[in-house]
């Protein structure tokens, strides 16, 4: 950000960088360890009296000037011109902290020239003592070079004390120094046999031909051990953050890594083919097959060295992107813009958008991502994301994503370089999202008498909307199954729950009756769910229908049809508010004692696709299409190393619970593996972090602009997600530190990428149980169930103790009716406002026995189960309040 | 539109050891570089005859011109390290406003490089002319880059050309300075080159050589007349330097007004040495030309960035045990230099 960026766009990405570096590097290793080849062959021509040889050494003498003076010296001269070009921050430091360095290295480049060019010149006319001093002095030169530059090359690597003390002799003996200087010592000697192959497999006189390659070849294997030695020195030195980079995280590291390792043993194999008596051309293509894998092994190797510096090019000290650890610091919640000295757009608004984004790209993302290039390609590695996936995908840097700097900047910088990938980048048109139609069809409320019909019917669903993923070929979330729950009421001056002698049924409405038409769960269910075997179409994971007779409870005292298949498609429509009708009956007459009807919600409007694309299945609206259920396993199979998507393909899809443990799905998981809950929102957090409400309605159905707006009670005039869960952060937090306490292993890496926001650390958190450990009621309506202030009212990390404190098993202080049956479920609790399937959808029961849509027994009408006047309540204080 | 001059980093000793080292350095580059481009030129120009002092100096320098492209490029990475610890900052982002035209400097070094090969040790071959076209044209083109660069890096209120085009394609030619610049440095490289060539023929010459006297009294002529050449763009050169800086050297400064008057002096007298074909006389006199023309390039700087930036104001971190490193170093390296050039000098003597 203190320097322009040279705009590539497909030649960006480090591509010349690699080019220059790799080819120098191979060059210059064969420039030190070809020094010593000249002169100890030299050595052993003369006391051998070989003129042959010595012909032939004078020969690989002018090849050696050739490659190494011309090419090797100016590709040298080329690394600086190159990085000053990509990187002039980084080069400014490297030059500003090791100019003494730098400044001795050039001494002995001069040397090694000097050297050089007595050497080759000299050849014949010098005595040959002084000629063969001559060669010592090149070699000794030249390794003193490599000795220099490889502390400052290491230091980037390894910065060591150096990060705390800035002292020159802490940064140049770093920890890889010595282990980097053996390694590379290693290759250089094995490289000149190499060259010693190719030249001296060139040679016509038969009987020199196979002395040079039999001896060059020994020059090939001889350093071996010391490779593979030093090798495995070298990868032990580094710091954890280092080995984690090179072995684990980085992602483009893997292909140059298994080469590495692949080609290493190759060398050796080289070696030892090249040394067996062979005819001069395969003894030719030997020398040309080992200096080529030579080639790709060193190459391999700078990679990997490269790629252990991620996300940093000075490790600790300054990004890839040229940003330093304290400039990082100072942008904290900063607009990048306005603070970057080379941005010519000094803040993001909707007219420069795309140029604003094309210049966060450039100034942030080009020194490592080209634009269709060869090098860290930016177009396939954003083309699988949406707007919203890639903004998310950006905010994940540094901590979903170790190997990448974090993004800096706000909200709208993240946005515009989104937008300008997608847009200018990629060419694709942003068509705005598909809104539901609103509709207040009329609801049947069924008719109360409230002066003769004997008994209130109460039914509610125990959640305020159940999820269904419906992505069964793939792998499931949420089965279809839902709750119903009812308790009946006879009415009269001390009114009684009834719980013998009745029937309770129930049925769906129209259209829902079907739902085996609607989703493939049942053909994927035994594969999915583990089953011994297939489950009957239309039968939920209890053996409820979508109709049927619920059961007694008899310990609180209520009927339940639990797991009952409904999904929220109504031939073929979304519609995530199926209205169930539910009748009370004596069990032996069969007549119909009270009649009633509830929502059960359940939602497919999981948003998966708003972030990783693929579009809905339903309307535009819901449901998981195959393309987005794939691109979720190619993800997780990226990041966890798992084969989820072959699976699938091979028709073995799987419940997500199966390996993460779900309470809400009774499923026990793989004990070493997160749970499902603090795993999703652990993950997620990273990618979301900073924001409100917004972030929860990115996945669960809860945006006000989409479909389903599950938030539908009391509590949505005033209150969002965050009131009572926490931010994602925070709630993400409570979950893992429970995780954590549990022995998890996973949870504190994810823990350390995640800050709190609403308390000042993650002591302050109590830890919580997913669907155990839920937000208390009592939280907020303390002294005697009044309304809190709902400006400062907050409920977050005031959870339940068990199960049985959570308000939909929680009861009146009566012990008999339940809270939900008087005020609705979850998150529609009375008044509720259905936005867009019809207003009172939620409210049936209040206008049916009220005449208004409070809580059933609101403002004192004890007369909907009461036949008499009541002072006092028994369910609980404040009954009698009058509207608010 | 913010301030566009990078924010520099600090120095590990005091502003004056880099520029005195930057100083002698850059001196040891460019009189390298002036035989290298004279040695180039007269390649060419003495190839095309057959016969004659040309021809001789010309076969003479085509052997010289790859050692001489080797040492030059090692001598100037030395002040290249030393210029990025005081201006890096600045050369930094005017090379990436021209990064297409700076980056192509090296590709066309290694071709200009190997193509001094082709026509040293292949002097008969047919290509000579070709590749003797190619060095020099590549060394041309090196000069220019540099010139434009150097001239870039001093004029910050240019820079904001890149937000139109951040390719790297903007090539500084429009800046008033720049052409008289390059072409004062190339006549005087061409000239030095002639002089380096003259002192070497100079050698044979004295050991009674005829035909050396001749191609030294022909290079000569290149050395005065480039010089004269040289120095009349120098007064372009001068004329056409923004007002402020100009008049440091009309009694603005006195000091740089003696010096500019000192510069001139002396290589004036390099020239009359030469046209007395007082080579080494000659020679000396052009060596402390060059050490003055170098101050006065550093007043050029410090005028072209008044109010910019000065490298007294970089902050200093001090540590000076990596300096005494170098020097130690550089003790060593000079010793053993010393001492290979005299096992070198004495080959085929004893043998």
């Amino acid at each position: 950000m203190n320097y322009p960026v040279w705009d590539l766009g497909a030649l960006g990405g480090g591509f010349w960088i690699a080019l220059v570096a790799v080819t120098h590097v191979f060059v210059s290793h064969f420039a030190v360890g070809g020094g010593l080849w000249l002169v100890l062959t030299e050595m052993k021509a003369r006391r051998e009296n070989d003129f042959l040889l010595l012909g032939y050494v004078k020969g690989h003498a002018k090849f050696f000037l050739l490659l190494t003076m011309v090419f090797g010296g100016l590709s040298g001269v080329g690394i600086w011109w190159t990085i000053a070009l990509l990187n002039p921050a980084a080069t400014s430091s490297l030059i500003h902290t090791f100019v003494f360095g730098w400044a001795a290295e050039w001494v002995c480049f001069s040397g090694e020239i000097v050297a050089l060019l007595i050497y080759y010149y000299k050849f014949d006319t010098m005595k040959a003592r002084d000629h063969v001093v001559i060669g010592w002095f090149y070699f000794v030169f030249a390794w003193l070079s490599l000795f220099l530059i490889n502390g400052i090359i290491g230091f980037m690597l390894t910065p060591g004390r150096w990060l705390e003390t800035g002292n020159f002799w802490h940064g140049f003996f770093n920890e890889s120094f010595w282990p980097a200087l053996f390694f590379r010592s290693a290759l250089c000697f094995g490289i000149a046999g190499m060259f010693g192959l190719l030249t001296g497999s060139w040679q016509r006189d038969v009987g020199l031909r196979e002395r040079v390659v039999k001896y060059s070849a020994r020059w090939v294997i001889a350093p071996f051990a010391i490779l593979v030695l030093s090798a495995f020195w070298y990868l032990k030195a580094m710091p954890e953050p280092q080995e984690t980079m090179i072995l684990k995280q980085a992602r483009e590291v893997a292909p140059w890594l298994s080469r590495f390792l692949w080609l290493t043993p190759f060398i050796l194999v080289g070696g030892l083919v090249a040394i067996v008596r062979m005819p001069q051309r395969a003894q030719q293509a030997t020398a040309v097959v080992l200096a080529i894998i030579g080639f790709v092994h060193m190459g391999s190797f700078e990679f990997i060295r490269e790629a252990g510096r991620r996300p940093w090019v000075i490790h600790g000290l300054m990004y890839s992107n040229a940003v330093t650890a304290q400039q990082a610091d100072e942008l904290q919640g900063r607009s990048f813009l306005a603070t970057a000295r080379w941005a010519q757009h000094r803040e993001v608004t909707d007219a420069n958008l795309l140029a604003a984004g094309e210049e966060i790209f450039r100034l942030q993302c080009a020194a490592c991502h080209s634009i269709g290039g060869p090098l860290n390609d930016i177009v396939p590695l954003s083309s699988r994301f949406t707007q919203v996936g890639l903004e998310a995908e950006i905010a994940g840097h540094g901590t979903a994503s170790p190997y990448m700097p974090p993004f800096f900047g706000n909200a709208a910088e993240r946005r515009a370089v989104a937008s300008y990938l997608l847009q200018t980048v990629q060419g694709q048109e942003q068509a705005p999202p598909t809104k539901v139609t609103p509709r207040d069809d009329p609801i049947d409320i069924p008719p109360f008498d409230p002066q003769d019909d004997p008994y209130v019917l109460l039914a509610w669903s125990d959640q305020g909307l159940r999820g269904l993923t419906d992505s069964d070929p793939w792998f499931v979330i949420f089965p279809p199954g839902a709750d119903l729950h009812a308790q009946l009421i006879e009415r009269g001056e001390t009114p009684d729950v009834i719980t013998e002698g009745v029937t309770i049924t129930y049925a769906v409405e129209p259209g829902f009756e079907h739902p085996e038409n609607e989703v493939s769960f049942w053909k994927h269910a035994r594969e999915n769910l583990g089953l011994a075997e297939d489950l009957e179409p239309g039968v939920g994971l209890t053996g409820n229908r979508v109709s049927g007779t619920m059961a007694l409870d008899e310990d609180r005292e209520m009927f339940a049809a639990t797991r009952i298949p409904v999904v929220p498609y109504q031939d073929g429509q979304f519609n995530p508010y199926p209205i169930f009708t539910i009748e009370a009956r004596d069990s032996e007459s069969g007549e119909v004692l009270a009649s009633t009807r509830a929502v059960v919600p359940v939602s497919s409007e999981i948003a998966c696709a708003g972030c990783h694309g693929g579009g809905w299945r339903v309307d535009g609206l819901a449901g998981f299409s195959d393309d987005t259920s794939r691109r979720i396993l190619e993800a997780h199979d990226q990041r966890s190393g798992t084969q989820l998507l072959a699976l699938a393909r091979a028709g073995k899809p799987r419940l997500c619970q199966s390996c993460h443990a779900d309470p809400s799905q009774d499923a026990e998981g793989r004990p070493e593996l997160l749970g499902f809950s603090a795993a999703m929102h652990g993950f997620h957090a990273q990618f979301l972090a900073g924001r409100d409400a917004d972030a929860c309605a990115l996945c669960h159905p809860v945006d006000p602009a989409g479909a389903t707006v599950a938030l539908r009670g009391g509590h949505a005039t005033s209150l969002d997600c965050t009131h009572c869960h926490g931010t994602l952060e925070d709630h993400a937090l409570g979950l893992l530190k429970a995780e954590h306490e549990a022995g998890k292993p996973g949870a504190a890496a994810l823990m350390a990428t995640i800050r709190p926001r609403l308390v000042e650390s993650v002591d302050d958190l109590e830890p919580r149980q997913p669907w155990v450990q839920l937000p208390d009621c009592l939280a907020c309506h303390t002294d005697d169930f009044e309304r809190p202030d709902p400006v400062d009212v907050s409920a977050f990390n005031q959870w339940t103790e068990g199960e049985d404190d959570l308000y939909r098993r929680s009861t009146d202080e009566s012990e008999r009716l339940q809270c939900q049956a008087c005020h609705g479920a979850t998150h529609a609790t009375y008044p509720a406002h259905n936005a867009n399937f019809g207003a009172d959808r939620d409210n049936v029961q209040p206008l049916q026995y009220q005449g208004m849509r409070r809580a059933i027994g609101a403002a004192a009408s004890c007369e909907v189960c009461h036949t008499m006047e009541m002072e006092d309540s028994i369910h609980h204080p404040g009954m009698e309040e009058p509207a608010p | 539109m913010p301030d566009l001059v990078p924010r520099p980093d600090t120095l590990p000793v005091g502003w004056i050891w880099f520029q005195l080292l930057l100083t002698v350095t850059w001196v040891v580059h460019i009189l390298l570089m002036n035989a290298l481009v004279g040695s180039a030129l007269i390649t060419l120009i003495g190839g095309l005859k057959r016969s004659g002092p040309a021809a001789v100096a010309a076969r003479d320098a085509a052997g010289r011109v790859p050692t001489l492209v080797a040492l030059t490029v090692n001598a100037g990475v030395a002040p290249l390290l030393f210029v990025q610890v005081l201006y890096g900052h600045l050369l930094y982002t005017s090379s990436i406003v021209m990064a297409g035209w700076w980056f192509a400097i090296i590709p066309l070094l290694i071709i200009g490089y190997y193509a001094a090969y082709g026509v040293a040790l292949r002097y008969e071959g047919r290509w000579r002319p070709v590749l003797s076209i190619v060095t020099l044209a590549v060394l041309f083109f090196v000069a220019f880059m540099w010139t434009s660069n150097n001239t870039l890096s001093l004029t910050p209120d240019r820079w904001n050309v890149y937000f139109d085009r951040p390719d790297g394609s903007f090539l500084n030619v429009s800046e008033p300075t720049v052409w008289a610049r390059w072409l004062h440095m190339i006549l005087g490289a061409v000239a030095v080159g002639g002089l380096f060539l003259a002192l070497v023929q100079d050698q044979w010459a004295r050991g009674g050589d005829f035909e050396a006297a001749a191609a030294r009294d022909w290079a000569l002529r290149i050395f005065t007349h480039g010089s004269m050449a040289s120095m009349l763009v120098g007064i372009w050169w001068l004329m056409v330097l923004p007002d402020a800086v100009m008049k440091l050297f009309m009694g603005g400064s006195i000091f740089a007004s003696i010096l500019l008057v000192v510069g001139v002096g002396l290589s004036v007298y390099a020239v009359v040495m030469a046209f007395l074909k007082k080579v080494r006389l000659a020679a000396g006199f052009l060596v402390a030309t060059v050490l003055v023309m170098a101050v006065l390039r550093e007043i050029v700087r410090g005028g072209y960035l008044a109010g910019v930036f000065h490298p007294r104001d970089l902050a200093v971190n001090p540590q000076y045990s990596p300096l005494v490193l170098f020097l130690a170093v550089l003790a060593v390296g000079i010793v053993s230099v010393v001492y290979m050039l005299k096992l070198a000098a004495r080959a085929g003597k004893e043998a």
